[in-house]
């Protein structure tokens, strides 16, 4: 089953007509010329279709909250900030069907009535921000961006706004803080962004694989799209093998793929590279959790699952791994990435990659591993925003599941302080 | 509406927190980043958190809005431990540095790691205090963490001691509008200061100082110097204190806000050795002379008009750097300590045969913009610095505990008569629309020559941030204003630009309330202790025999023999001073 | 380019602050206190909210970088095509300890994902991008690039 990546053999990014040829921009047509902005938003509604950042929030009730909301001027936001580590889908959408994405921004830019959207581009991201700077211009070329989109009234100008290296400004707030001309750190919620956002006006940000699946919905139908993968969460989803798997890349499976299939099957992975025996699989990048042998058959989807998709990056791991060095990646990384804001993350997250370095060169004290459980739990409990249970979500895990391996000789040590 | 707090009802409105239901009620919560002064909270320090029927996780009650059906509890297992754990994270940057501080004892932090019996050092101290080799490791993460800034005469910064509370950001952008910190970097390089770490370039009203809950900003500390002027027996230590710090000065020793302690005031200051304690309220009654003075001749004679009060450093200061079109509006008085300092240095010094140049002239100011306003090349009218040192309230008060002075036990003094009779016109300075009330009971009365039936011009007393009123005088109308907070200011500066308002007088003062809510105050400061210290001064004005500037006897006696005439060519010398364009160009 | 003419490309408002920044910090690969004001003056903003966002981003640097920088990638994917093994093998190598800014000719920087996990390990000295570096091929790479 593929939508997103369906035509990407046959699509040359740099050339407007191949996606056109492919049949490009008829849901955008027929959005506008045939559809009212409520249909659009129906259409959406009724396909399911849930946000492919990770929180899973469905798109069509999110576009409703800011179509309904009066304002004078409203945005709509691509977020393709995807900073998070193992996962690169958003920038290859980019590189492959830039077009798509912009499609289906300009088709939500019309439903909510935004007559201004934004490409929010990872700061990192110099091929992508080329193509989709080109895409850009050639679709304003052939008017389906810009004033009397396609000779309607409906205007709809997209700019590309590209950051400068900073994960935290993948969370919407903070998103919306960067273009303000702001520090990238979360706002307080309430007000969510569909009702005030991008200049106190009604924002609706979406990730740039959801909108990615927008034309598709438009141009087959609602049900047509909901009929893919399970009821609560339908559609493909973009899925990155990585580690220990055969083939490793960008795949794109129906929700509600095992991450078994999605691993062992020669469809996708192919199964474990030979002579390396599975240990645990980390699903949704760093922040995602370990999902152990005896999980590999759980479905992954959105909506409520023990194993949240997240951005959908599945990273093996094999035996011969030391957890010790992932415990100092995803330190290091959440350490250099918390936003500073409130006290939990950024001392915790300091805290916790001072403990990764310590115990990386075997050397960890006896306070630690208390310090260790004190720190996860304000993580995952106390902080402004997300990214502080981020931080702690792998982790958790490891030390829950490695016991042995993290704290080889602390046993007695344990006892001895108790 | 009706909400439950740990299974009480208690009576909440809507739009309010959970924090301000629970503080009216005496209900603990502790709280690092929130502050009375600065509403909205930010959520930052997650020490506020408790339970909610509403939600799953733990949520901030200084953001949580009340709702119908509210039920909260503040001291489950989990808020305790979110507290505990929260504290101890920021802790163990100040763990072993206490007894050296100077907000040892006033720390919000220290007590609250006091309350929740944090454990010393359970993390490792970082920044710049490293023990052992071990740690010398982790210096390098933290390295860019620590500015220093000792550069400027008012305000000394350390962010060893920085708890990223972002107090100081907020008054500072959002009430004075000078925005001079920020929060820069990110992650543990996290750092609240200057841009480019370049040295405070602000107007040193103090206020960060006075929300900082730690000790990361402060006043400079000038205790030093004072103690070695107190030690040498060559010099003559002559003090001079604000109208306003005899109803702080009490609060730094534990008693309730609003407690007037002049006479304990001076006692404590000759106890620990100073010669003379004249009073800064004689300069205030010279000020409103001078002031009332040139007002009159403004407006009568077609001078610049609004003419602007100039009592407040950081107000002129504000208007030096950010508008110095207004210049010409700013009276040309001095503010009370720099009238009253001159006088020391010449006409008690002449009168008492002291050579000025043995004289340390030291003054107790509720302000920590005084220390630079002293500085100030004008300030020379006596042929040397007018003003040697200048202590807020606080290293007073620092230096009266450190000489185990207790000031409850000490028996009133009073001030030395030389320069030390004052009147109630004199001490409203200390708070917003005294300057203006004082001055209009003296302009008022030599206009129309004849005196006034009702001394209390309640129209410019207040809490509101503007208040304006149009005084009748025979038969022309005087229109005022009064302004506190830089932020109100600016709002009238630029409705003037825009021709949007018209007055002939305005006085402002710089920090919330005036001179009783300044930056060098003793900390906490809240509407509610402010309240308290502004009706100790109006009932302390009520209270005083005489109450109009112009009839000092001292004043009368002070123009007699030494200035002449108000507005002459002495008190001008003496009296007044210029200023100075500081825009950044 | 000279800023001013940076800064004229823009419309003084906030959107545009980030961008008129990070030109800026592209054309002289960092900015200066001076810089700032300049900026801090065109967008009518403080110098303090200029500095305070500029400074949270990576990409932006405020003092002329005088050493070389080589920066490896440890995210997830890049471990375990031994990127760590990679760090171990630079700091051998040139006698240095990674994140310490010890050596007064280089520094060695552990780098957030890149986006590039396809093309992992990644490795970067200054602006260079190497990618699916081996452990076995530092050597060459510092010997020929740094």
């Amino acid at each position: 089953m593929q939508i997103i990546t369906k035509n990407w053999d046959k699509i040359d990014p740099f050339r407007i007509e191949d996606y056109i040829q492919a049949g490009g921009y008829a849901s955008l047509r027929k959005s506008i010329r045939e559809m009212d902005r409520e249909d659009v938003i129906l259409q959406i509604k009724e396909s399911g279709l849930r946000g492919r950042g990770g929180a899973g929030f469905p798109t069509g009730e999110k576009w409703e909250y800011s179509a309904k909301t009066n304002s004078d001027a409203k945005y709509m936001i691509c977020n393709l900030d995807e900073s998070e580590p193992g996962v690169y889908k958003d920038r290859i959408i980019a590189e492959k069907n830039p077009h798509q994405i912009i499609e289906g921004l300009l088709i939500g830019a019309y439903a909510i009535g935004a007559k201004k959207a934004y490409i929010y581009l990872n700061g990192h991201y110099r091929e992508a921000a080329e193509i989709l700077k080109i895409a850009l211009d050639q679709a304003r070329d052939k008017e389906f961006v810009g004033k009397g989109i396609m000779g309607s009234a409906v205007d709809v100008d997209v700019e590309i706004f590209q950051g400068a290296g900073a994960y935290i400004c993948g969370e919407e707030t903070a998103l919306i803080n960067t273009i303000e001309g702001k520090r990238g750190e979360p706002k307080l919620k309430p007000p969510f962004p569909p009702v005030c956002g991008l200049f106190g006006k009604p924002t609706i940000v979406n990730n740039a694989e959801t909108l990615a699946n927008v034309a598709y919905i438009i141009k087959r139908s609602a049900k047509t799209f909901s009929q893919i993968g399970p009821n609560s969460s339908p559609g493909t989803k973009l899925f990155l093998l990585e580690g220990a798997v055969k083939n490793k890349g960008v795949v794109e499976a129906p929700l509600g793929t095992t991450a078994e299939e999605l691993i062992f099957n020669s469809l996708y992975g192919g199964g474990m590279v030979s002579g390396k025996e599975f240990w645990f699989a980390q699903i949704g990048g760093a922040s995602g959790r370990l999902m152990p042998r005896g999980k590999l058959d759980q479905t992954l989807t959105y909506g409520n699952c023990e194993y949240p998709i997240g951005a959908g990056s599945i990273l093996v791991v094999d035996k011969m791994a030391d957890i010790k060095d992932f415990l100092y990646s995803w330190a290091g990384f959440f350490h250099r990435e918390s936003c500073g804001k409130c006290v939990p993350c950024r001392e915790g997250t300091f805290r916790l990659w001072e403990i990764a370095k310590r115990m990386k060169n075997n050397d960890l004290r006896e306070k630690d591993r208390e310090n260790i459980k004190d720190i996860l739990w304000t993580l995952s409990n106390t902080t402004f925003c997300p990214l502080g249970n981020f931080a702690a979500t792998a982790w958790s895990d490891a030390v829950k599941m490695f016991e042995k391996e993290i704290f080889p000789n602390t046993n007695k040590t344990n006892n001895d302080t108790n | 509406m009706q909400i439950k707090i740990n299974n009480k009802s208690y009576p909440a409105d809507e739009g309010e927190t959970i924090l301000s239901v629970c503080k009216r009620n005496g209900i603990r919560i502790p709280t690092l980043c929130a502050h009375p002064d600065l509403l909205p909270s930010e959520g930052v320090c997650r020490m506020c958190l408790v339970e909610t029927n509403q939600s799953k996780g733990l949520v901030p009650s200084c953001a949580q809005k009340v709702c119908e059906g509210l039920e909260v509890q503040t001291e489950t297992e989990n808020v305790n431990r979110a507290r505990k754990i929260n504290l101890e994270l920021l802790w163990a940057d100040h763990a072993g540095k206490c007894a050296s501080c100077k907000r040892n004892g006033r720390c919000e932090l220290q007590n609250l790691a006091q309350i929740f019996d944090i454990e010393a050092f359970k993390f490792t101290p970082r920044r710049k205090e490293l023990k052992s080799r071990d740690e010398l490791d982790l210096l390098k993460d933290n390295w860019s963490h620590v500015a220093v800034d000792e550069k400027n005469s008012c305000i000394s910064r350390d962010s060893e001691y920085c708890i990223e509370c972002r107090r100081c950001i907020r008054v500072c952008r959002d009430i004075q509008t000078v925005e001079a910190y920020g929060f820069n970097y990110r992650s543990s390089r996290t750092n609240v200061g200057t841009p480019h770490e370049i040295p405070l370039d602000c107007i040193f009203c103090g206020q960060c100082s006075a929300v900082c809950p730690t000790a990361a900003i402060t006043e400079k500390d000038e205790t030093a110097k004072f103690e070695k002027a107190l030690a040498d027996p060559g010099k003559m230590v002559i003090v001079q204190t604000a109208p306003s710090v005899r109803f702080t000065f009490s609060e730094e020793f534990g008693e309730k806000p609003g407690t007037f302690w002049e006479g304990k005031l001076v006692a404590s200051l000759k106890e620990l050795g100073c010669d003379k304690v004249f009073d800064t309220v004689l300069g205030a009654d010279l000020t409103i002379i001078e002031e009332a003075n040139e007002l009159i001749r403004r407006v009568k004679k077609g001078g610049k008009l609004p003419m602007f009060t100039s009592c407040c450093p950081s107000w002129v200061l504000y208007v030096e750097k950010y508008y110095p079109e207004f210049i010409p509006n700013l009276s040309t008085c001095k503010s009370p300590q720099q009238m009253l300092a001159p006088l020391i240095k010449t006409y008690y010094a002449n009168k008492e045969k002291i050579n000025p140049e043995n004289i340390v002239s030291v003054s107790i100011m509720p302000c920590t913009s005084k220390k630079y306003e002293a500085e100030r090349k004008e300030m020379k009218a006596s042929g040397c610095q007018d003003v040697d040192i200048v202590l807020t309230i606080r290293e007073l008060a620092r230096l009266v505990r450190k000489n185990k002075i207790n000031p409850s036990k000490l028996k009133d003094k009073k001030f030395d008569p030389a320069l030390g009779i004052s009147t109630g016109a004199g001490v409203i300075f200390g708070a917003s629309g005294g300057v203006m009330e004082a001055a209009l009971r003296t302009a008022v009365e030599t206009i129309s020559g004849a005196e006034l039936a009702k001394l209390d011009f309640e129209v410019v007393r207040g809490e509101e941030g503007i208040r304006c009123a149009e005084i009748e005088i025979e038969n022309m109308k005087l229109r005022v204003a009064v302004a506190h907070e830089i932020r109100n200011a600016k709002k009238i500066l630029e409705d003037l630009k825009a021709g949007k308002v018209h007055y002939d007088f305005i006085e402002v003062m710089a920090c919330p309330n005036g001179c009783i809510g300044g930056g060098g105050q003793p900390v906490p400061t809240s509407p509610a202790i402010r309240k308290a210290r502004i009706e100790s001064v109006m009932s302390r004005d009520r209270g005083m025999p005489l109450r109009k500037s112009h009839e000092n006897p001292l004043v009368k006696k002070i123009y007699k023999e030494f200035l002449g005439k108000p507005g002459g060519e002495k008190a001008e010398e003496m009296l007044h001073t210029k200023y100075i364009n500081r825009k950044k160009k | 380019m000279s800023i001013q003419k940076i800064l004229l490309q823009y419309e003084p408002e906030p959107e545009n602050l980030l961008r008129a920044i990070k030109d800026i910090n592209k054309e002289q690969k960092y900015i200066s206190e001076k810089d700032c004001r300049e900026i801090s003056k065109y967008f009518s903003l403080p110098l303090a909210r200029v500095f305070s966002l500029a400074s949270f981003f990576d990409l932006i640097k405020f003092h002329p970088e005088r050493k070389k920088i080589i920066k490896v990638c440890s995210g997830g994917p890049c471990v375990m095509e031994r990127s760590l093994e990679i760090i171990r093998q630079i700091e051998m190598l040139l006698k240095i300890e990674a994140e310490n800014d010890a050596s007064p000719k280089v520094k060695l920087e552990i780098m957030s994902c890149q986006g590039l996990c396809d093309r992992g390990p990644i490795m970067m000295i200054d602006d260079q991008v190497f990618e699916k570096v081996k452990p076995e091929m530092v050597d060459d790479i510092i010997l020929n690039y740094l």
